[in-house]
């Protein structure tokens, strides 16, 4: 087969399509406490500031060669500009919301800001995809990011108070739902014309929390709109254990979904069929973290056998990986083309 | 350097700290290829090449290691290579005071968890270089402080038992700076872990570390 571009493999690789080889396009951040010395742009800057963004995130093909760019690395962004309270940490630690002190009480309070896309937290963003795309044009496939209303009512009302009101309310719970959509949109279209050409939206019904049930009953109707009104490919992300909704997702007609290694990579294509593509889904926190090239490798191995079509790490990488370990899964995808040919 | 120089040049990275504390903050990380270790940064800050060096010759004062005449090099001799002692020291020479100087004399270390103080000591019995742990001060059952602290090197120095107080590294020889080194974490297992556990836990993305799981 021809050999494709880095965009050509990844989006085909969306559509379920045939593919060269296996692309290895991670939908959340490969942003690492060296590459961040590397180009000079330490976190958290580099989340507050579109170059430094832009440098950093360029890290995954100048270093990994890996076939995308994701330059949003965090979860953060939106809810800084909505004004959420916010520890931006330091080097080694990611931003995150105080969500103790929620902003919001009901679906009433959910507003969107005014210039809320010229918030600089949310511009960030834009301009960094503006300066990717002026660099690696139609090459490299940049992958935006834009957080799903679940992960947003944490942010805003608290994770506990949202979940017990899923549980109290539910109709004040799907009016907050589609409420919070709004900034998924705004944001989202906002990274497409800034040249985005993927969209991870991030919906953290995660599986220590809520059921598949759940899922279905208040995200699945959602992310089929999101599906169809995006007008470019999106990848669901949900963390933790999520088997039992993946036939739900799949039927939302989103292009892929970024899975964890709570997962393992067989029972994850048998739940989805055909209907969906799987990213993922290698180890952070023991693989990538603290083993060694070869475990990446094996986990790499797994994937390819089950037939995963893009292969990553589970979600953003810790920041304290170490950069060989990133190297090994493309060099695993090489191994496994080269063993399997033979 | 990029990272496939680095890999290639310095071999596997064993440890990486995340910050340095007494240089601009930068990521410092300890490779390994065959006997040679080197100290490197992806960091193209001013002084950073002299900064590396600062940290090897740490390694090479409380570590007994040899200098290397390269850069930020180190030689450990053929087969001798412990590297959990070799990480622990490693951090130690990025986190400390540039102007530290080693420890010398007996070595011991007050009891965290009791009014002793552990001394340690090594001899050579038949060829293999053994240390001893003891104790001085006032506890009901100092045995089973000092079987803990010799737990401690088993866990943190990759030693090996040999009995409940003594132990010898995997070498059988003698390693009085890392025994120095370690004394401090041995004597006290589940403060380091947990203290290890929450260095790991940070920069994690997780459900647990973004307060989306119970």
């Amino acid at each position: 087969m021809k050999e494709m571009s880095k965009k050509e493999r990844v989006l085909a690789a969306l559509n379920r399509q045939d593919v060269d080889r296996t692309p290895v396009a991670n939908p959340t951040s490969v942003a690492t406490v060296e590459m961040m010395d590397l180009v000079d742009a330490p976190f958290p800057e580099a989340c507050r500031s579109a170059e430094l963004n832009a440098k950093l995130a360029a890290t995954e093909i100048s270093q990994f060669d890996f076939d995308s760019i994701a330059p949003y690395f965090s979860i953060i962004q939106e809810s800084s500009a909505i004004g959420c309270e916010m520890q931006w940490e330091q080097k080694d630690n990611w931003p995150t919301v105080r969500m103790s002190n929620p902003i919001w009480k009901t679906a009433s309070d959910v507003k969107v800001p005014a210039n809320f896309l010229d918030h600089p937290d949310v511009k960030v963003i834009t301009d960094s995809i503006r300066i990717l795309k002026k660099e690696f044009g139609d090459e490299v496939p940049i992958i935006g990011k834009t957080m799903g209303p679940w992960t947003l009512a944490y942010h805003v009302f608290g994770v506990e108070t949202f979940l017990l009101g899923s549980v109290d309310n539910p109709d004040e719970t799907a009016e907050a739902l589609e409420k919070l959509c709004e900034f998924t949109y705004l944001f989202g279209e906002a990274q497409i014309d800034a040249g985005a050409d993927v969209l991870t939206v991030p919906d953290h019904a995660t599986g220590d929390l809520v059921s598949g049930q759940y899922y279905q009953k208040f995200l699945q109707d959602i992310h089929t709109e999101m599906a169809e009104r995006f007008s470019v490919p999106l990848i669901l992300h949900i963390c933790g254990r999520t088997v039992d909704r993946m036939p739900f997702i799949a039927e939302t007609g989103m292009h892929a979904f970024h899975f964890d290694s709570k997962n393992s990579p067989q029972e994850a294509m048998d739940a989805v069929g055909d209907k969906i593509a799987l990213v993922g889904n290698i180890n952070n926190p023991e693989t990538l973290y603290s083993k060694d090239t070869e475990d990446v490798k094996k986990e790499v191995f797994e994937c390819l056998n089950a037939g995963v079509q893009l292969i990553a790490p589970e979600c953003a990488i810790p920041l304290k990986t170490k950069a060989e370990n990133l190297i090994a899964i493309t060099e695993g995808i090489s191994d496994w083309i080269a063993e399997t040919q033979n | 350097m990029n990272v496939s120089q680095v890999r290639k040049e310095f071999g596997k990275c064993l440890e990486l700290v995340s910050m340095d504390p007494n240089f601009h903050e930068i990521s410092v990380g300890l490779f390994v290829k065959k006997n040679i270790l080197t100290v490197w940064s992806y960091s193209r800050k001013e002084g950073i090449e002299d900064r590396l060096n600062q940290i090897r010759d740490k390694m090479v004062d409380f570590g007994a290691l040899e200098r290397s005449n390269s850069d930020f090099k180190l030689v450990i001799p053929e087969g001798a290579l412990i590297e959990r002692p070799l990480k622990f020291l490693f951090v130690k020479s990025v986190e400390m005071k540039p102007d530290s100087e080693p420890e010398t004399g007996v070595i011991q270390a007050k009891d965290n968890k009791s009014k002793l103080t552990f001394i340690i000591e090594g001899s050579n019995v038949d060829g293999k270089h053994i240390y001893k742990v003891s104790a001085s001060g006032d506890h009901d059952k100092p045995n089973l402080r000092i079987r803990a602290v010799v737990g401690g090197f088993i866990k943190y120095g990759e030693c090996i038992k040999n009995d409940n107080e003594s132990f010898i590294f995997p070498d059988a020889k003698s390693h009085d700076e890392y025994v120095r080194i370690l004394l401090p974490y041995a004597r006290n297992v589940s403060a380091v872990e947990n203290m290890l556990n929450a260095n790991e836990q940070a920069g994690q993305m997780t459900t647990q570390t973004l307060g989306f799981s119970q």
